[in-house]
């Protein structure tokens, strides 16, 4: 197995019962005058994103339908928008950091940067489904404690009352 | 006869649910499970389906099996990611979904209650298991 699709899956097997410590650092990036709310919705969306497009792109590069470069690259540059590729880490656009400049999920970024230059260097699909199998089981894990680090139900008993909603109604 | 089992930690103590395997529409589905239980995750609440919760699981890749709409008490496979979600009241079925298992119906008074608190109290370690059972 690739060594860095063995890393993730280890990491994505740990975290189904421990939290990420990357989980800690989010919470201490604030946000816009100072708050961590939106830095969590974000880091959550996008993280929710990247677990889908994992799944569809692993399913898309096992069929010939799509080309293997174009899965390649698509792959990539999805993941940039995380982290960019280790082999090209003078990219500063902001798309390209968002995983450790605006969320501060520093390991994450590091393990997403690696993978992304793995999938780059991969030759054949069964190599980069590996990779990207790897990846959607990770993020799927690290989205999942910051699901569970949100008030979901506080804020929205909240967020009714601010857009004048009906009161969420209670638990059966 | 085997079952799914479902323990959840809550602060006031285990509960656990059985649910029937459904070997005759999701076999290969059921086997690929088989492969990674037991395994525990932290239950959490579905956010834009009403009564749904769910489970992170170990990675496995399949192919959809038994793809249809669940019923209250239906427990399925969604496969990105992946992670298991369970239906316990009510529905409004926001799409298609691969139904593995089902709590019986008379256990699904018992069921709503419990699992309708992981909306407001996400947390609670869930083990899963597939485990004999007398019929």
């Amino acid at each position: 197995m690739n060594p860095i699709a063995q890393e993730l899956f280890e990491a994505g097997d740990r975290y189904l019962m421990e939290r990420p410590d990357d989980i800690v650092a989010m919470r201490t990036r604030m946000g816009t005058r100072g708050q961590n709310m939106t830095v969590q919705i974000y880091a959550f969306s996008a993280l929710s994103s990247s677990v889908d497009a994992m799944y569809l792109l692993q399913e898309a590069v096992a069929k010939d339908e799509y080309d293997f470069d174009t899965v390649v690259k698509f792959a990539v540059d999805w993941l940039s928008t995380l982290a960019p590729p280790a082999d090209d880490s003078q990219t500063h656009a902001i798309i390209g950091h968002r995983a450790s400049i605006h969320y501060r999920l520093d390991n994450l970024a590091d393990l997403v940067s690696r993978a992304s230059a793995a999938i780059k260097r991969a030759k054949t699909r069964d190599e980069v489904r590996e990779v990207l199998q790897a990846l959607e089981h990770y993020l799927n894990q690290v989205r999942t404690w910051i699901d569970l680090e949100f008030p979901w139900h506080e804020l929205a008993v909240r967020y009714a009352e601010i857009m004048g909603d009906p009161v969420p109604r209670p638990a059966p | 006869m085997k079952k799914l089992k479902l323990t959840v930690a809550f602060e006031d103590g285990d509960y656990v649910v059985f649910a029937k395997l459904h070997y005759d529409r999701a076999p290969n589905l059921i086997a690929a499970i088989e492969k990674v239980v037991p395994f525990s995750n932290p239950v959490r609440h579905a956010r834009i389906c009403e009564s749904e919760w769910m489970l992170s699981t170990p990675y496995f890749a399949v192919e959809d099996e038994n793809f249809s709409y669940p019923d209250p008490g239906d427990i399925s496979l969604h496969r990105a990611g992946p992670h298991f979600c369970g239906w316990y009241e009510r529905i409004s079925p926001i799409g298609t979904t691969d139904i593995f298992a089902s709590v019986a119906p008379e256990d699904l008074e018992e069921y709503r209650k419990k699992m309708g608190r992981t909306w407001e109290h996400p947390g609670a370690k869930m083990t899963v298991d597939i485990v004999e059972v007398e019929a």
